[in-house]
């Protein structure tokens, strides 16, 4: 029997997005079955991602400062598992260049987080020092069950914009959760800090109608006593134990740099973006097939724009991504069944715990 | 109540919530929905927001632990069962129904 020698992130990585998987499962995803898409592109997102880290390693660019220009670090993983899955539906003819995005890939987020890159059970980026600042700056308002709903539907109502900017593949993009982080130094024992981070709430280049958007960045910190948090594959996906609705003991509401503390002033932010967020899914009734396939070509290019930018190379779609997708027959959603166990997905030739090792290996 | 659930999924969100049932069967056309209504959808929807954020409960036909449902109803500490398989198909509006998102079951009233 051949012996596979790989590396061990590929472990930690494949543990990772099974359980996602668990957890996301079954599914029905829109507005395109994005595993067409992938499968179109035979690797033509994989080649443009190359020509740019070959540039960045000719810049000599560090990986820290690669990452330090991605204000979605999770949406960073999420291309990660995207540039795989692309891979597994090619012709594999690819392999070096594959095998160098991926490892470029892994380097960057090994500086983007500081334990657990793969988030099989936190979402962590920031330091026990920077926690610490973070909480002694911040304005904290007193927690109630009231105010945890208040902020939780503030919280979905910028989910939800978020989500009909970039839609069910690349919401990571505009949606993280941190943490968590230990708080207990500063406002007692099991208390934890959680940070809701909603970025690129204003993606002119994706929907120039964007621009009269009031807002494009907003944060939730929240202090919570008595409640574990851990989060799958990207920080969006939580789970917690614990009520946060009575377990909120602090939290503060930041909308472009400015503090909101008036329960009055946050329902109505939380309305005014609900209201975005309807407003920009009813968008998607007037595209037409070709449309959307074009619109999953940006989000992609978008997803990569800091790397692209840093590189000095193009940041939009290529010609042959664009050929390869336009001429492709692609389904309205794609469809997931429930997840197989962790056993079966080791040896399932269809999922990447099995080919990414062969792949290292020969 | 009856005693035996009319359905069963994933228990995506704990807590017991009842009311009357909507169905949405097109997220593009959202019903009219009181507050306290369960929200019952094949999947959740950001275009739903609004509803969702005055739904006493969620049900859906499919999804897991980490669907948009489960995450919006844990954070807004609504009961939540997902992956029923049938919820659209067997629920009626108006209908009264305790969902029970601790043991991931429905209960007609």
């Amino acid at each position: 029997m051949k012996r596979l020698t790989y590396p061990k992130w590929i472990d930690a990585y494949t543990k990772s997005m099974h359980q996602a998987f668990v957890g996301m499962t079954p599914a029905d995803w829109g507005p395109l079955d994005f595993n067409q898409c992938f499968r179109a592109l035979n690797g033509a997102f994989i080649e443009k991602l190359h020509e740019a880290i070959v540039q960045i390693k000719r810049k000599k660019i560090p990986a820290g400062e690669v990452a330090r220009h991605f204000l979605s670090p999770s949406g960073f993983r999420a291309v990660f598992y995207f540039a795989v899955t692309e891979y597994a539906f090619s012709d594999h003819t690819k392999r070096a260049q594959a095998r160098e995005v991926f490892d470029f890939f892994n380097g960057v987020l090994g500086r983007m987080f500081k334990k657990d890159i793969w988030a099989y059970e936190s979402n962590v980026i920031h330091s026990e020092n920077e926690v610490a600042a973070l909480i002694r700056r911040t304005p904290w308002t007193k927690g109630s069950s009231d105010s945890a709903r208040l902020v939780a539907r503030l919280g979905n109502s910028a989910s939800a914009l978020s989500y009909a900017l970039y839609r069910d593949y690349y919401v990571a993009e505009s949606q993280e959760v941190y943490g968590p982080y230990d708080a207990s130094s500063h406002f007692g024992p099991h208390h934890i800090l959680v940070i809701k981070h909603y970025p690129k709430m204003r993606p002119i280049a994706l929907w120039p109608q964007a621009r009269t958007f009031r807002h494009a960045d907003k944060k939730l910190y929240l202090i919570y006593e008595g409640v574990k948090m851990k989060c799958e594959f990207i920080g969006m996906h939580t789970r917690y134990e614990g009520d946060l609705m009575s377990g909120l003991r602090k939290y503060a509401v930041e909308i472009d740099g400015v503090f909101y503390n008036d329960p009055k002033a946050i329902k109505k932010k939380t309305e005014y973006i609900g209201g975005l967020a309807v407003k920009q899914w009813g968008l998607y009734r007037s595209m037409s097939k070709q449309d959307l396939k074009m619109k999953f070509l940006e989000w992609m290019c978008w997803s990569c724009r800091p790397l692209f930018e840093l590189a000095g190379t193009d940041t939009g779609p290529s010609d042959t991504m664009m050929r390869n997708l336009k001429r492709a027959r692609i389904a309205d959603r794609i469809k997931m069944p429930a997840m197989m166990s962790y056993r079966k997905y080791l040896k399932s030739r269809d999922w990447e715990a099995y080919w990414l090792k062969d792949l290292y290996t020969k | 109540m009856n005693e035996k659930p009319i359905l069963t999924g994933f228990a995506a969100s704990q807590g017991v919530a009842e009311g009357r049932v909507k169905v949405v069967l097109d997220p593009h056309k959202i019903p009219t929905f009181k507050e306290g209504d369960i929200l019952v959808a094949k999947v959740t929807e950001p275009s739903m927001i609004v509803i969702m954020n005055k739904a006493a409960a969620f049900v859906t036909d499919i999804g897991g632990i980490t669907s948009h449902a489960a995450i919006i109803a844990r954070e807004i500490g609504l009961p939540c069962v997902t992956d029923t398989k049938n919820a659209t198909r067997l629920l009626k509006d108006r209908m009264r129904v305790r969902v029970d998102g601790t043991k991931g079951e429905v209960y007609r009233l």
